[in-house]
């Protein structure tokens, strides 16, 4: 659905894509602080429609404390193999010109889908743009829960309930 | 706060409808509720007031174009962002169960008050960007707010969620957001009205617009009313819906609305007031779907453009128009003054008639005023100027009749085409009649010249002869008979309210007197009624109220909550209340709990001086009084406790501090001055609250206040109650009491466990001090029986036979080599004995002495053994001056001879020297293999007269080469 998605906003003029990204979670729980990043998130919105979308393959991300708990990580949490994309797609909730120079927030409204569970949040997102580069920062949080993400209780204190998610983007205009 | 789209031509058809319409309305404008304008602060007077909000603890929240404010009554308190130079722009205001208040703003920020100031909401997904509008919670708990322009969120405490027109909703652009009695969500919309919820997680969204019916897509205003929602519109007024069905009632008026925009909406006992831009409240009567009233200008205030509207939770309607605050009784009171009524003001006389109509006399001669139609109508009854009607009374049949002050009875047909005067000619010997009662065929009068019975035996405008008048005078009503009132109660008895002779009960065929033998204070009699649960209320004039229940008579005074025992009237409505009317207003008792509420000033109701007995009631409900000043119609309550003032004790300060100390009971000794804040929350006229305060364990009796503060200072320890209660007409042995229990400590040197240690510690410490005593003197008795047992040892030992033996025999072979030397033998032997015997005696010798002593018993032994025994001796000066007890060097070097061989092949050296610490006596070890038996001196006893002594302890140690002993210097005597 999200590839539709992109697909269809490709299609239009007045896009932006995704340059570098970067994407860090972490999940600081009292026993284990897991973390680890991903430059592999990719997207593209469509000023004129406010819309976007974003997709990161689950198995990207790097950097864990071990090669255990990378494993652990992409087998029995994130299931990198069932559900091999994270996506976000929708619409931003306000008007921003993105033609213009300066520093902005904005709320993006959409569908995060991750585990193969989609659900309704809205992220809000700090802008700057310089010379139609757009540079994107958000931070947010993700409960495990809401994505059908079970824990073993055994390693229940070693991943917290909710997972903070950082997410840096650099955008240029699709020429 | 208004965000209108109305463009040019709409505004300008509205115009040209109002102008016809507004005819209409002005000819059924009789009536105004009353508006008490509210003193705001001048900071609020330079902006507009945007919203209104009562707290779950009765404070009136304002949300203004500047800032926040909480209202008590009396007091504004300004609140403003801590993070801000700027005033707020509050725009929505709302309380949580959970007592969190949220203040939605223009900008699209909230916040929540923390402290005195509001602190912003900062949830992970920001705050909107479009102005809250309106906050409203669901069955879940979801804290749901509407935008203008972002459509409307909810928050689940954890994340917030947004729903707009890509979910569904009817418009962006979202007025207001109100939670029906199912917890669904009603939003008015620029483009109708979306009625949200979520089922499973998931957004359900209904849409009410024109193609549903909606008569007008922009709504602005909705107001719950059970099954009921009203929508304000934008153009076309106001529509009803039902909440089960969603569906639409239609629009509920007649004809096309001409008052503009339907701002906002409250709702009432049947009567809604619909606020308008330009054109005022407009009031409406649901039941009957007529605009009944439209109240742009009152005496004291213009309030044609209002933008905003908010019903309290004690009965109060707060209206809002520019800076202005009014605060009204909406429906529930509206008074008719003589403009509105087109007569003359002081009202003589009332009747409300079967078809509702309300009769009423004046000066200027008897009216009709049409409940329908709202116009007045003058009856003419004769030509005198001077017939004035002082009682009203319609028989089963329809006749109004109307007794007069001196011109006799009238008669009025119910098509008020006929009147006929009955007169002294027809039997009616007084024509003063004060007051008439009825019952089928049977009427009564009451009138200067005692009672009248009328018979009412045909259509009483046939002819004379069918009403016949018997007098009731002078026989039943001796010496003054002038009579009051007249009342017949459910039971047929006929009761007679008399001028000086108390209230008289005439009851087949018997008449029966209760005056002052019957215990009543007052012997004239103005009011007789009867509850509905068949006992009899009547009011004299100037010793309160009495209830009689067949049996007793009750009395109530000002002590039991009456605010005036002046009383001019009485009803009794059908649901146990009673109106009791009196010069400053009117006062309603629950007849169930005997509770009172009062109304006068703050709604325009003082210094009403009405005539006696001149009210009525037009349903089981609804009274009308008549007043110097006109009419007033009363909406009775149905629940009296909350419109009551509300005292509440919600602040505890100590040393006037910042800090909310309720909840806490104790206090330390030194917090012992404490305030408590109060509040009798009583929005209708607060300046008539009074407080009586006491501080039971402090204070003697009650302290009258008008302050709702109360501080004690420099309170002494101690436990104490605070009670606070208050009243509004001074009479407070009814009113409920706030009590708040606390305890100052003592100071810890004043408290019982600290006494208690103290005395337990005096007493170990005496104790202590006999107990060491006592083992002081066991020790010294320890070290006697030690020092006698040594030395009756040491005498044994050296008077023992070995040594003597020993000794003899050394000087046995001295004697023949050399005589000199043996004479010095047994000198030294000799001396020897003496210092024995002179040292038993002491506990402690100088070292040098001790020295000495070895010295001498060196050279007996040296005598035996020649070389074999070696005493080297390294004692330093200092050292020598040290104490010792007696003869343990003695002992020690004795031992080692004793126990070790001396041999020429195995030479015995004995040490001794000194260093800071210890006298070390030091031999080398070779046992003999027959040993000498130990007189069981020695070590044991060095050591117990060190311990006991208290000189520290002796160490020994001993290994296959050597034996030694350390002796602890002993520098001083104890």
């Amino acid at each position: 659905m999200l590839f539709v998605a992109i697909a269809e906003i490709t299609a239009q003029q007045n896009l932006y894509r995704t340059r570098n990204s970067k994407v860090d979670f972490v999940s600081d729980a009292p026993l284990e602080l897991i973390k680890a990043s991903s430059v592999k998130l990719q997207g593209v919105i469509d000023a004129e429609k406010r819309t976007f979308a974003f997709s990161i393959p689950t198995d990207s991300f790097k950097g864990f404390n071990s090669p255990l708990q990378q494993e652990h990580f992409y087998e029995n949490y994130i299931e990198a193999k069932d559900f091999p994309t994270s996506n976000f797609a929708g619409k931003i909730i306000e008007q921003v010109d993105f033609s213009l120079d300066g520093t902005y927030t904005m709320r993006a409204k959409g569908k995060l889908n991750i585990h193969g569970v989609e659900q309704e949040r809205i992220i809000k997102v700090n802008l700057r743009i310089v010379k139609g580069v757009i540079y994107a920062d958000a931070t947010f949080t993700v409960l495990l829960q809401d994505h059908n993400i079970t824990i073993p209780k055994i390693v229940f204190q070693k991943i917290a309930e909710e997972v903070k998610v950082k997410v840096t983007i650099e955008f240029e205009k699709k020429k | 706060m208004k965000y209108i789209k109305a463009g040019n031509l709409k505004t300008t058809r509205s115009v040209l409808v109002l102008f016809v319409l507004q005819l209409l309305v002005t000819g059924i404008s009789g009536q105004k509720p009353y508006f008490r304008s509210i003193d705001v602060p001048d900071e609020i007077q330079q902006t507009s007031i945007t919203c209104l909000f009562q707290d779950n603890n009765n404070y009136l929240w304002v949300g203004t174009g500047k800032g926040l404010y909480q209202f008590d009554g009396n007091n504004f308190t300004y609140y403003t962002g801590n993070d801000s130079q700027a005033a707020l722009q509050v725009s929505a205001l709302y309380m949580t169960t959970d007592q969190i208040l949220w203040v939605g703003t223009r900008k699209g920020d909230i916040y929540n008050p923390k402290g005195d100031s509001l602190q912003l909401f900062d949830p992970e997904e920001g705050n909107p960007k479009a102005a809250v509008t309106g906050f409203a919670t669901d069955k879940m708990g979801n804290l749901w707010f509407s935008t203008y322009g972002e459509g409307i969120y909810y928050y689940n405490g954890k994340h917030i969620y947004n729903i707009n027109t890509d979910d569904g909703l009817t418009d962006n652009y979202c007025y207001t957001i109100t939670a029906d009695l199912q917890g669904r969500m009603w939003i008015a919309t620029d483009g109708g009205i979306s009625v949200c919820s979520l089922e499973n997680g998931k957004k359900i969204i209904r849409k009410i617009t024109t193609t549903e019916g909606l008569p007008d897509n922009i709504v602005l205003s909705l107001s719950v009313d059970g099954d009921v929602m009203w929508a304000g519109m934008q153009d076309a007024g106001i529509c009803k819906l039902d909440i089960n069905t969603l569906s639409i009632s239609g629009p509920t008026h007649p004809g096309k609305w001409a008052f503009g925009p339907v701002n906002d909406i409250v709702t009432g006992k049947n009567w809604l007031w619909l606020s308008t831009e330009r054109n005022g409240i407009i009031s409406f009567e649901p039941s009957t779907g007529t605009i009944n009233g439209k109240y742009s200008n009152s005496e004291n205030v213009n309030i044609s453009r209002i933008n905003r509207m908010y019903a309290d939770k004690q009965g109060n309607y707060w209206i809002v128009s520019g800076s202005q605050l009014l605060l009204s009784s909406g429906n529930d009171l509206i008074h008719y003054n003589e403009t509105d009524l087109a007569s003359g003001k002081n009202i003589h006389s009332l009747l409300t008639d079967v078809s509702g109509n309300i009769w009423f006399s004046t000066d200027k001669g008897l009216f009709v005023l049409n409940r329908n139609s709202g116009k007045t109508e003058r009856i003419t009854l004769s030509k005198k100027a001077t017939t004035h009607v002082i009682s009203l009374y319609e028989d089963d049949k329809g006749n109004i009749w109307a007794g007069t002050f001196g011109s006799g009875l009238f008669c009025i047909n119910s098509d008020r085409q006929r009147i006929k005067l009955f007169s002294e000619a027809d039997g009616l010997t007084n024509g003063n009649i004060l007051s008439i009662a009825g019952k089928g065929k049977e009427m009564w009068l009451a009138t200067l010249g005692g009672a009248f019975k009328c018979i009412l035996s045909g259509d009483p405008h046939a002819g004379n002869s069918q009403v016949s008048f018997i007098n009731y005078g002078d026989q039943y009503f001796p010496g003054n008979n002038y009579i009051y009132s007249v009342f017949i109660d459910s039971r047929n008895r006929v009761w007679f309210g008399t001028d000086g002779k108390g209230i008289s009960m005439l009851h087949n065929g018997r008449f029966t007197n209760f005056d002052k033998a019957q215990g009543l204070k007052n012997n004239i009699i103005y009011s007789i009624t009867e509850d509905s649960g068949g006992d009899i209320w009547f009011s004299t004039s100037n010793a309160g109220l009495y209830r009689y229940n067949g049996k007793t008579f009750r009395n109530y005074s000002t002590a039991d909550g009456l605010s005036d025992i002046h009383i001019t009237g009485l009803l009794a409505d059908k649901n146990n209340h009673l109106l009791i009317v009196h010069n400053n207003g009117a006062d309603i008792l629950d007849i169930r709990n005997n509770t009172f509420i009062y109304y006068g000033a703050g709604v325009g109701m003082s210094g009403i001086n009405p005539d006696l007995n001149v009210c009525t009631l037009e349903n089981s409900d609804v009274a009308w009084l008549g007043t110097q000043n006109g009419l007033i119609r009363l909406q009775i309550p149905e629940d009296l406790s909350k419109r009551q003032p509300q005292l509440q004790l919600d602040l505890i300060s100590v040393f006037l501090g910042k800090e909310n100390f309720i909840g806490k009971h104790v206090f330390k000794y030194n917090q012992n001055h404490i305030s408590f804040h109060f509040n009798a929350f009583w929005y209708i006229a607060p300046d008539m609250v009074k407080y009586q305060i006491r501080l039971k364990g402090y204070d003697l009796g009650w302290i009258d206040t008008r302050n709702n503060l109360g501080t004690y200072s420099n309170l002494p320890p101690g436990e104490y109650t605070f009670e606070v209660r208050s009243s509004i007409k001074g009479n407070f042995s009814r009113s409920g009491i706030k009590s708040y229990t606390f305890k100052i400590e003592k100071p810890f040197w004043k408290t019982n466990w600290f006494i208690v240690l103290s005395v337990l510690s005096l007493a170990m410490a005496i104790y202590l001090i006999i107990f060491l005593r006592e083992k002081a003197l066991k020790q010294r008795d320890a070290i006697a029986r030690e020092k006698i047992m040594f030395q009756f040892q040491t005498l044994r030992s050296q008077v023992n036979p070995h040594f003597l033996f020993n000794s003899f025999s050394t000087l046995i072979s001295i004697i023949d080599e050399d005589k000199n030397v043996a004479i010095e033998y047994v000198e030294k032997l000799s001396q020897f004995f003496r210092d024995l015997l002179e040292y038993r005696e002491k506990d402690l010798i100088p070292l040098s002495e001790e020295i000495k002593l070895i010295d001498t018993y060196y050279y007996l032994q040296k005598k035996r053994y020649n070389q074999n025994l070696q005493l080297l001796k390294d004692v330093n000066e200092k050292e020598l001056t040290s104490l010792i007890p007696p003869m343990v060097l003695q002992m020690l070097v004795e031992n080692a001879i004793k126990h070790n061989i001396v041999s020429a092949e195995r030479p015995l050296t004995v040490r001794i020297f000194t260093d800071e610490k210890y006298i070390t006596v030091i031999n080398n070890f070779q046992r003999k293999k027959d040993k000498e038996p130990s007189t069981g001196i020695g070590i044991t006893n060095i050591r117990n007269r060190y311990a006991l002594l208290g000189f520290g302890e002796i160490i020994i140690e001993s290994s296959d080469e050597s034996f030694i002993v350390k002796l602890p210097i002993i520098y001083s005597a104890k």
